[in-house]
């Protein structure tokens, strides 16, 4: 448990110390996490320059010289996919003065020209060639030890992450526990999944944390900050309390990553062919990719998934996703699908950017395609409606703690229910009604890195 | 397959010279040249690949 952790004392310039800004065992968090500029800064250096972090998706970039730009904390850094079809992120600032390299965000390039002083870079960070080098360096220089700064970097189920941290654990290890969950949410098809185009962008007026750990596992604000579901018809009950008893949260103390999942449209799963059917379709997919999930989804995956989820969740620390079967807004039609990736990257204490890229099973029809995405934009992203509800509450929370007097409160995650012995999956899984073990856990996570 | 080199687009980055050192050379400047020879099949790869690298297009050949 944490309370056993021996912690590095930082002190801010206020003399207050860093570990002193959480407690685990009392449940609270103090609110200037969300607001001072000097915790922000240790953030990049502690966290984002030590945890495997989301940078894009396999199918952003997939053929050779394809690149995006993106960003690690706040290092921009360049994704892009070399001759031998490998994936290589590379630090976007040129080894001579500092300037970032490539100024574009996606474009197909065999090699990146430095608006400086025109150092020239191939797709893996090596350096080519130094404008008139024999001119401006005599006999030249050694272009070897001049590459662009490498980033470790591994693809999983589509996903790609890099780290600066050449001692963190592989990215497998890393998630070995929650592979369980995210194998059925991003790997439980042959074809996997692929963005629907390039993401939406845009900058909510909040600390990046509000989103992630309000994604980890926040079940509690959906009845409130989301009930026009319910008023609207859209979703009938989606507002009543006494539906959302049977939700399971599951956290992963070592990541800080935490999901919730629940059974809305619960099935009786005493046939489980007959339960595959029912739940494959409700997760978005069609009938004909049941084989392919049998085969891929070990029986206590398959335990979990054929009962029909919905699912939601946090890697830690920034990279949030959604799985749901989801109103299409349009009575005719009903329902279908929201399946999206929502980044939440940091822009200072108060501000970050909002990437979404719904994702789509490759070989679905594509006209379910087509639904499925205009499902997921009418919610998530630029113009999506529950994006609005949250942005609207979290800038209230931004607002709110503002002043002198705000910034002195404590957040509070009093709510906790007892462990589910019998639930079949890894982590620390909790079936009842919302509870605030999840998000305390991204804590206890950030807490960790801040002060270990 | 033949290569030229356009002089007065060249920049001295010298990326072709590493890739095909016997086709392209560096001036005493450091600017590239190339001679009028009739490339070998070996060298029409290499050939090709600096010319997509050269970052001033200043490589060019009579086969596409």
């Amino acid at each position: 448990m944490l309370t056993e952790r021996r912690f590095t004392t930082i002190l801010l310039p206020d003399g207050a110390a860093v570990d002193e800004l959480v407690s685990i065992d009392d449940r609270w968090v103090a609110a200037r996490v969300m607001t001072d500029p000097d915790l922000y800064g240790l953030e990049l250096a502690r966290i984002f320059d030590r945890v495997w972090v989301f940078v894009g998706h396999e199918t952003e970039i997939p053929n050779p010289g394809d690149f995006v730009t993106r960003y690690i904390g706040a290092d921009p850094v360049i994704v892009a996919r070399s001759a031998d079809g490998d994936v290589h992120v590379t630090l976007n600032v040129c080894s001579h003065r500092g300037a970032t390299v490539c100024r574009v965000e996606c474009g197909n390039a065999a090699t990146f020209r430095c608006p400086y002083h025109a150092w020239v870079y191939d797709n893996t960070g090596e350096l080519l060639g130094i404008f008139a080098e024999r001119d401006a360096y005599g006999d030249g220089l050694d272009k070897g030890t001049l590459s662009l700064k490498r980033a470790r970097t591994t693809a999983y189920h589509g996903l790609i992450f890099a780290t600066w941290n050449p001692d963190a654990p592989s990215l497998a290890d890393h998630f070995s526990t929650m592979d369980f969950y995210y194998r059925i949410v991003f790997g439980l098809t042959d074809g996997g999944f692929e963005v629907a185009g390039p993401p939406l962008r845009w900058v909510e007026n909040t600390n990046w944390k509000f989103a992630a750990e309000n994604l980890s596992g926040d079940g509690y604000h959906l009845m409130n900050v989301h009930k026009f579901l319910d008023e609207l018809g859209l979703i009938p009950g989606w507002s009543d309390p006494t539906m959302a008893r049977g939700v399971t949260s599951v956290y992963d103390r070592r990541t800080g990553d935490g999901l919730q999942m629940a059974h809305f449209f619960p099935i009786d799963t005493s046939d489980l062919e007959a339960a595959m059917v029912t739940s494959t379709t409700l997760f978005g997919l069609t009938e004909t990719f049941v084989p392919e999930i049998m085969r891929r989804l070990s029986a206590d995956q398959l335990a979990v998934f054929a009962k029909g989820i919905s699912a939601a969740g946090t890697i830690f620390p920034t990279l949030s996703y959604t799985a749901l079967p989801w109103p299409t807004g349009d009575p005719a039609e009903g329902f279908s699908f929201m399946r999206a990736l929502r980044l939440a990257q940091p822009l200072g204490p108060d501000r970050h950017v909002v990437w979404t890229w719904p994702l789509l099973a490759r070989d679905l029809p594509g006209e379910e395609k087509e639904r499925q995405r205009r499902t997921t934009l009418r919610s998530f992203g630029t113009a999506g409606l529950v994006e609005q509800d949250d942005a609207e509450v979290w800038s209230a929370n931004q607002r709110g703690i503002a002043g002198v007097q705000g910034r002195q409160r404590r957040f509070r995650y009093d709510a906790s229910r007892p462990v589910n012995p019998d639930w079949p999956g890894p982590g620390v899984a909790r079936t009842a009604f919302p509870d605030e073990d999840n998000q305390l856990n991204f804590w206890a996570r950030w807490l960790e890195l801040m002060t270990a | 397959m033949r290569v030229r080199v356009d002089r007065a687009r060249c920049r001295g980055y010298g990326i072709c010279t590493s890739i095909e050192p016997t086709v392209f050379a560096l001036d005493d400047d450091g600017y590239a040249t190339t001679d009028d020879h009739t490339l070998s099949p070996a060298e029409v790869e290499s050939v090709r690949r600096a010319a997509k690298l050269c970052p001033e297009r200043a490589i060019s050949t009579d086969e596409p």
